[in-house]
């Protein structure tokens, strides 16, 4: 009887152990170095999602290459919504700071994007809910970097950072 | 020798990760005490009073009310943002709305100096909202 005692609290004194060990890591992890995410919608057609309704791509996300705010045109990005804080939207970054922007049914023909913000699009132009009816957003609602596809398998590639030529900024701020 | 300084160094490591995840969840889920600086908050915060900020940024999105201030219409999930002392910070009047996705957390408690420990007053300038 006491030795089944003894056996149950050593079993249980570990199991806590590993909890308090395992639960924090693994958080820490998925907050500061990487997750992955499930894509929806049709805003970032072709790059992801280029079935349509039928499929939905699962990307990494890289959130230590995000941790000094540093993006780069033509990066594909994830962000909080500015309208809906509780959604994450994944965009491609068109314009840094200081760039001017044509822009596309935007209120204004062009915007110069103010400091310490950046100007997304989804790639499928007029189904995307982006800086054009929003307008630029700040840097710190940055999430992570979407980096590769991971699934489906036949999927799997690195995401380019590539700036569609047609909407490369006015005027650089270098 | 060589096996225990080994198991040490791997064991401090172990240890140092350990808690450096449980700093950063208790930060980023649960809240932690902030050290404030500048006159912008006078006179419900003074410069280098320390405060505890709870983190309810993930569910603290309820209070979404669309108000107008000043003629300036406050869009949907954004709020609008002033310092306590009009005269001496740079808010919202300065900058416009800011979406909800920014707000790191609430600040309700001081905790230093102690004899002004305790919640936070009201706004001094409560006349300033409107809420229709």
């Amino acid at each position: 009887m006491a030795q089944s005692q003894g056996w149950v609290r050593r079993y249980f004194r570990a199991f806590c152990k590993g909890f308090f060990v395992a639960v924090p890591v693994a958080v820490t992890f998925l907050d500061r170095v990487a997750c992955v995410a499930r894509v929806e919608g049709a805003s970032m057609q072709p790059s992801l999602n280029p079935g349509g309704s039928q499929t939905s791509d699962v990307v990494l996300l890289n959130h230590w290459k995000a941790r000094n705010f540093q993006v780069q045109r033509g990066d594909i990005v994830s962000l909080v919504s500015p309208k809906n804080p509780e959604q994450k939207i994944i965009k491609r970054v068109i314009a840094l700071e200081g760039d001017i922007i044509r822009t596309i049914g935007h209120k204004n023909r062009y915007v110069k994007v103010p400091r310490g913000h950046i100007w997304v699009e989804g790639d499928h132009h007029g189904h995307s809910f982006d800086s054009n009816s929003f307008g630029p957003v700040s840097l710190g609602l940055l999430h992570a970097h979407a980096t590769h596809i991971l699934w489906p398998p036949k999927r799997w590639q690195k995401l380019e950072s590539v700036l569609p030529p047609e909407r490369s900024p006015m005027q650089r701020e270098e | 020798m060589l096996r225990g300084v080994l198991g040490k160094t791997f064991r401090l490591l172990g240890y140092t990760i350990q808690y450096g995840c449980i700093a950063h969840c208790t930060f980023e889920y649960i809240g932690g005490v902030v050290m404030c600086s500048g006159p912008s908050m006078e006179p419900t915060i003074q410069n280098s009073d320390i405060v505890f900020a709870e983190n309810l940024s993930r569910h603290f999105y309820g209070i979404q009310s669309d108000f107008f201030k000043s003629h300036s219409y406050v869009p949907r999930g954004h709020v609008w943002l002033e310092g306590d002392n009009l005269q001496n910070s740079t808010d919202s009047r300065y900058y416009g709305p800011i979406p909800y996705g920014l707000i790191r957390g609430r600040i309700f408690f001081k905790v230093w100096p102690l004899s002004d420990c305790g919640f936070l007053r009201s706004s001094p300038n409560g006349h300033r909202f409107s809420d229709d």
